[in-house]
């Protein structure tokens, strides 16, 4: 990215490098792109005078052999094989002070494959609170490395560190790497990612097992060695070890620990579903009232470029920024739960359910969220580090039924299913919603176990996991993760979601019938304006227009060119122009109904003009538009059609590639289409509708 | 020989060559179960799967047919209280 020398920091899964990486670069953080991977790597400056030095906090890994998508992409900006422009000058060794044999193991093979390195010391204030004692000295004297304490959450520390990086970093990148070792390669072979390292296989023959096995044991004795050299530990148990035994008898009961969970990702639920309503309305009402004030400032008989401004860059811009809150609410959770260890213990629990579909543990969040929106659900998926596993569960996620399809069930529910008696003494409409919820969840795991087992055919993952003690999270660095993926959403994402809804109102207002348009200003010009019902008439004027407008644009006739392809799912053209409509957002199909219907613009589900014009809806011949069974052929059609840009807006994001959104929308339309077909069909056939 | 599933939560083992040197049995090496580590089995997931264990202050899940593959004999050390 920059001419600036790089350093990268390495280390395990929760080795304290984002606290560190944090603490020395402050706010001037980015996430940056990189081509040919789909995860974030953050990067961030250290400035001091004229000299800057580029830091990069790269995903965990626990070896130089990488078992995961992420792990590689640690492995090969260390080896410098990931980009050109990213070949580190330095790197250094994240270890934390209080597990450290295991994370010696990284060390042993940094030297093994002769990389130089400087090593970093986290968690060095717990290690010393427990009574531990480790020689520093000694550690660096044995490995032959520069070894500094550097706890994140220590700024005398970290102001030292940040002092050694800049005078020790140099100005050419290390050299290559030598990956040709057998040992190293048998255990890139058993490890499975060998591509991405881009080392020779071993030969075949070689019992790559036999010789990794050796490896490792070498290696895991050589850690040993180091630490029973230089640590020294008190015999009682650390106090972290014992507080986390504490809540882990608690939070891995089998029978309280799922409750604790229910509890708590109960209150996620609940801040993603209820809590984000108010920001979000208030987001719509901020943008909205300075588009009204803004357009005061276009002359009056210039209505094309309102219209323009109005409904197309201002709502863009809302529809935009409306998933912010969300997206931060989820993300500072997420974080919350990560960095105190409790994500790990999910995976825990929930491997049983999870491993039948064939997934990780991990794919529960990305579900569990998407119920409140694909959007931010979709980016919670880099969790998940299997990148087959990871797209499967991107393209099932908008299966799962999201809140803004509510308002349509919500609106078919009280137009069609009104009379309808109840069925065992429940509501039908009750029956209806809880039928489109089950449909949602049982078709996302359905369709999530095909695609494991043929487009994106990989094993299911192997549960090895470590669960970390337990730590107090940092509120802060929470705050800054949300804040990250806002403006990284916004960056990406928004870009595209802005530009499909001036695609959509172009839709909506071309071509113009300005005879009609000359008409209602005649018209209007002609109201009475002393009578008391003026505003009322001038009002039903204006709505009678806005309908007659959007059957002449180019969307209401694609809804007429649609009609004999959605007439055998029961539906008219109308419902073509709401389906359309609804591309924007699932609940703009409420407010399109209420424009096509002439009732103007702002209707919502609760309208009782809406649900009136809606029953009485006929056909020429005088049949009923909505029976129930177009009613339930349109819910299943919610249900499973991809009608929204900013979901496929994020896959875009998240997939680094136009081809997974355009199968995405592919599949779920055909796979809607097909199920309202047999609904309705088979609905008629019995004798309903 | 038991192996490492058949042991209860409490009871600490030293763990033998596993039969199997795959992806899995690399990523728990990597983590410290290798041949001849002593391990406590710390707990079982809801429904008996998956296994906790504890080597060296580091917890690490594994599912039981990984388990199935190490075989393990009591440590001298016994139980831990
Ligand atoms: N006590 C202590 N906690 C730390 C230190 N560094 C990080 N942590 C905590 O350890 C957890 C994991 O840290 P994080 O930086 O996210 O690790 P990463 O996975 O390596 O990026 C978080 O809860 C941090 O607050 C440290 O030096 N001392």
């Amino acid at each position: 990215m920059t001419s600036a020398p790089t350093v990268v920091l390495l280390g395990n899964p929760n080795a304290g490098k984002t606290t560190l990486f944090n603490a020395l670069t402050g706010l001037r953080a980015k996430v940056g792109n990189y081509p040919g991977i789909t995860m974030d790597v953050r990067a961030g400056d250290i400035v001091a005078g004229d000299q800057r030095v580029q830091v990069i906090d790269l995903p965990g890994t626990y070896s130089l052999a990488p078992h995961s998508d992420d792990e590689a992409v640690a492995v090969r900006v260390v080896l410098g094989r990931l980009a050109p422009h990213l070949v580190p000058h330095h790197i250094v060794l994240v270890l934390d002070a209080t597990h450290l044999e295991r994370h010696l193991y990284l060390a042993a093979q940094l030297e093994r494959l002769q990389i130089p390195y400087t090593v970093a010391l986290t968690m060095t204030d717990t290690l010393d609170a427990e009574g531990g004692r480790l020689d520093v000295a000694g550690l660096a004297q044995v490995l032959g490395r520069p070894v500094y304490r550097a706890s994140g959450n220590n700024p005398d520390e970290v102001q030292a560190f940040r002092q050694r990086l800049l005078d020790d970093v140099r100005d050419e990148p290390l050299p290559a790497v030598d990956v040709t070792p057998l040992w190293y390669r048998a255990l890139v072979e058993v490890a499975g990612a060998g591509d991405a390292v881009g080392s020779d296989r071993p030969g075949p023959d070689v019992d790559a097992a036999a010789v990794a096995k050796d490896a490792v044991d070498g290696l895991a004795r050589r850690a040993t060695e180091i630490a029973d050299q230089v640590l020294t530990m008190p015999d009682e148990r650390p106090r972290s070890e014992r507080r986390t035994d504490a809540i882990d008898r608690v939070m891995l009961h089998p029978v309280a620990g799922p409750m604790v969970f229910v509890v708590l990702f109960g209150l996620l639920f609940q801040a993603l579903f209820t809590w984000a309503a108010p920001l979000m309305d208030g987001i719509d009402l901020v943008v909205g009232g300075l588009g009204e004030l803004l357009v005061g400032y276009i002359p009056d008989d210039m209505p094309l470029s309102k219209s323009l401004f109005l409904d197309g860059v201002v709502s863009g811009v809302g529809n935009v920024l409306v998933f912010v809150p969300q997206i931060a609410i989820l993300f500072l959770a997420l974080s919350l739960l990560e960095d105190s260890g409790l994500l790990a213990r999910v995976a825990f629990l929930l491997d049983r359910v999870m491993s039948r579909v064939g997934l990780h543990g991990r794919a529960f969040v990305p579900f569990l969220s998407g119920f409140a929106c694909a959007v931010p659900a979709i980016m919670a998926t880099r969790a998940i580090s299997s990148h087959k596993d990871r797209l499967t569960t991107i393209m099932v996620t908008p299966l799962i039924s999201c809140s803004a399809r509510l308002p349509v069930y919500t609106l078919i529910i009280a137009t069609v299913f009104a009379t309808a008696e109840p069925v065992l003494g429940i509501n039908v409409g009750t029956w209806i919603l809880f039928g489109a919820y089950g449909l949602s969840v049982g078709a996302a795991l359905a369709i999530a176990f095909v695609f494991k087992r043929t487009l994106l055919k990989s094993p299911v993952p192997s549960l090895v996991l470590e669960l970390p003690v337990y730590r107090r999270p940092r509120l802060g660095q929470a705050a800054k993760t949300a804040a990250e993926k806002s403006f990284a959403f916004l960056r990406d994402a928004g870009t595209i979601i802005f530009a499909i809804t001036l695609v959509l109102w172009a839709l909506f207002t071309f071509p113009r019938d300005d005879a009609a348009q000359a008409q209602l200003q005649a018209d209007v010009a002609a109201l009475d304006k002393t009578a008391e019902d003026a505003e009322e008439r001038e009002q039903a004027l204006r709505s009678a227009h806005a309908a007659h407008a959007l059957d002449h644009s180019v969307a209401g006739r694609l809804g007429h060119a649609l009609e004999p392809v959605l007439s055998p799912l029961g539906f008219d053209w109308k419902i073509g122009v709401g389906v359309i409509a609804s591309f924007a957002a699932r609940e703009v199909f409420v407010s399109t109904m209420g424009l096509v219907y002439g009732l103007g613009d702002g209707t919502d589900e609760e309208s009782v003009s809406l649900k009136h014009a809606i029953q009485n809806d006929t056909y020429p011949n005088g049949e009923k538009v909505y029976t129930p069974l177009t009613g339930l052929s349109l819910i299943v059609f919610f249900v499973l059609a991809m009608q929204c840009m900013s979901t496929l807006a994020a896959t875009r994001r998240e997939t680094r590639s136009y081809r997974w959104p355009v199968f995405q929308f592919a599949y779920m339309t055909a796979l809607a289409y097909v199920a309202s077909l047999i609904t309705f069909q088979v609905g008629r056939l019995l004798g309903f509708g | 020989m038991k192996t490492l599933n058949e042991y209860l939560p409490g009871q600490k083992v030293i763990l033998g060559r596993p039969a199997l040197f795959d992806e899995v049995a690399l990523r728990l090496a990597e983590l410290g179960l290798c041949e001849g580590a002593t391990v406590t089995i710390t707990r079982r997931g809801p429904l008996g799967d998956p296994l906790e264990v504890e080597v060296k202050t580091t917890r690490i899940c594994l599912r039981a047919e990984k388990a199935r593959q190490y075989p393990a004999d009591l440590s001298p050390a016994g139980v831990r209280p």
